[in-house]
């Protein structure tokens, strides 16, 4: 089977159509969607306890499962 | 949803939906305009615009691809997560009021002096204790268990703490439970003991300093009108580099007062410390402190301008760490915890020293929030469906809003002191936090750039 890989910066993304990036570098390969198969177990820091206390930023907290969760 | 932006020179557009980042040239960062919310792209509109050359095409091909490759225009399948996660919250970690008394008077103390509205007192083991047994028994099958001790000045109290620490983790033990603890100081009573009983029993400790000398004795003083820098900043040093500068925050707020505030971070920075959040000031546009609307222009270059010196800084090998800026791009928390945030009042609750549950730090006195307390040891129900039926998909301008998931639509506290409406959020707070996260992706693809 033939593949083309993408101009990605992190990992390679293989695709099998016959597309080569040349104005798109893309930068992770994240899937939030994939996180629902096995998220959701709760055991993470909950937001406020780590350095905030009066805003709200959960985009920077750690997942517990990180590595195992899959993708 | 897509956005895109262009911050600190890179072309970057966002898949809301599955967290993907692009970096894009000028020609499809430009041909992403002619494409719809569904990602249909116009073809008849792009030639209007002469966007329809060979090389534009090309663009246009190559997101098109990405689309295909669910990277680019995915669609928002959370919603139904939502009754999963009312389900199954519990209240596994506690915020321990441990005195509602302080040896400073910051003039911007959502505490007003360590009283919360109230009288001076401080919590008594008894009342800590019970605090453990409540968590314990609600935390259901959660191993991981919090405990923040705050104050008012937990210091003040800290054979308390101790007292405290030591008993849950005597019954974490008995009960299959990992207790982490966490204590916040403005660090006027820290001594080596203490630091070594805290760096022995606590995962995390939070240091309240502003930056600069002149930034944190304005507003950080004590009873007599005195600032606290001189008295604090070698001590946090101390705290810092006895951790192995991990675990532990310096963690100041910035206000009206200090727009220049990429100043402040900085100063921590040269004076060693690695990990550093510096935080807007949450007061009402009454205060003459508090940040307005007018001065969003001035903070946003100024979040810039940080980034700009943050990567700097790094490039000349001297890294670390701003809390607002970390984020994860291959490996964030789950879609779960992305829609309802910090779980105030259905994971997180607040105790005062004479026991009372309230849904977070920020609701204590205020009676109307009052959840029971940890004697009777169960939370009012009706509070409780209040905060955990509130997320992204309940909040007005969240729906519409590309950085919903970054967020999870903000802080409830805020919401509901700004707005008296915990679903409509404080939008100076939004813009603001929706600016960070533009710096916090454009720094990880200038990074990845500079690497190739």
């Amino acid at each position: 089977m033939c593949y083309n890989t993408t101009n990605t910066i992190f990992g390679v993304i293989r695709f099998k159509e016959d597309i080569v990036m040349k104005h798109v570098k893309t930068l992770n390969e994240a899937n939030l969607a994939k996180s629902v198969e096995n998220g959701g177990c709760g055991e993470c820091q909950t937001s406020c306890q780590s350095a905030c206390k009066t805003s709200c930023t959960v985009a920077n907290q750690k997942c517990e499962r990180k590595g195992k969760r899959g993708r | 949803m897509v956005h895109k932006f262009d911050t600190l020179g890179v072309k970057c557009a966002l898949d809301v939906c599955s967290g993907t980042v692009h970096i894009l040239d000028d020609i499809s960062y430009r041909m992403l305009d002619f494409f719809g919310e569904e990602g249909n792209f116009d073809l008849e509109a792009a030639k209007k615009e002469n966007c329809a050359d060979e090389k534009h095409m090309e663009a246009v091909a190559e997101l098109k691809e990405l689309k295909e490759k669910n990277q680019l225009f995915t669609k928002d399948i959370y919603k139904a997560l939502v009754a999963h996660k009312e389900k199954k919250s519990v209240i596994k970690a506690l915020c321990l009021h441990i005195a509602h008394d302080c040896n400073l008077r910051c003039r911007y103390c959502f505490a007003h002096g360590g009283e919360y509205m109230g009288k001076r007192e401080i919590m008594s083991a008894e009342v800590g204790k019970k605090a453990i047994d409540f968590v314990i028994k609600e935390s259901g099958a959660r191993k991981n268990i919090e405990i923040d001790y705050f104050g008012g000045e937990p210091l003040m109290n800290f054979e308390v703490v101790k007292e405290i620490t030591e008993y849950a983790k005597t019954e974490g033990e008995k009960h299959g439970k990992n207790f982490r603890f966490t204590i916040t100081t403005n660090g006027l009573l820290l001594d080596d003991k203490k630091i070594e009983y805290i760096n022995e029993n606590m995962g995390n400790i939070v240091l309240s300093i502003d930056g600069r000398k002149e930034v944190h004795d304005k507003v950080r003083v004590r009873v007599d009108g005195s600032g606290s820098y001189d008295s604090v900043v070698n001590k946090f040093i101390k705290v810092a580099e006895s951790r192995n500068q991990e675990n532990y925050y310096v963690r100041g707020t910035f206000t009206r007062d200090n727009l220049d505030f990429s100043e402040d971070v900085m100063h921590l920075a040269e004076l060693g410390f690695e990990q550093i959040s510096v935080e807007p000031v949450v007061a009402q546009e009454t205060e003459d402190y508090a940040l307005k609307k007018e001065d969003l222009p001035r903070i946003f270059e100024e979040y810039d301008r940080l980034a700009e010196r943050i990567l700097e800084a790094r490039k000349n090998g001297k890294w670390f760490n701003f809390f607002h800026y970390m984020i994860d791009l291959h490996e964030s928390p789950c879609a779960y915890k992305m829609l309802s945030g910090c779980g105030a009042g259905h994971e997180y609750a607040a105790v005062t020293p004479s026991g009372d549950i309230y849904p977070c730090h920020q609701f204590v006195n205020d009676p109307k929030y009052k959840m029971g307390d940890v004697f009777e040891g169960v939370v009012d129900p009706e509070i409780r469906d209040v905060f955990v039926k509130s997320n992204i998909y309940t909040k007005e301008p969240c729906g519409d809003c590309w950085a919903r998931f970054y967020c999870s639509g903000g802080c409830a506290a805020n919401a509901i002191s700004m707005n008296k409406d915990i679903n409509k959020p404080y939008l100076l707070a939004c813009e603001m936090e929706k600016k960070r996260v533009e710096c916090a992706i454009a720094i990880k693809a200038r990074e990845a750039l500079d690497e190739e």
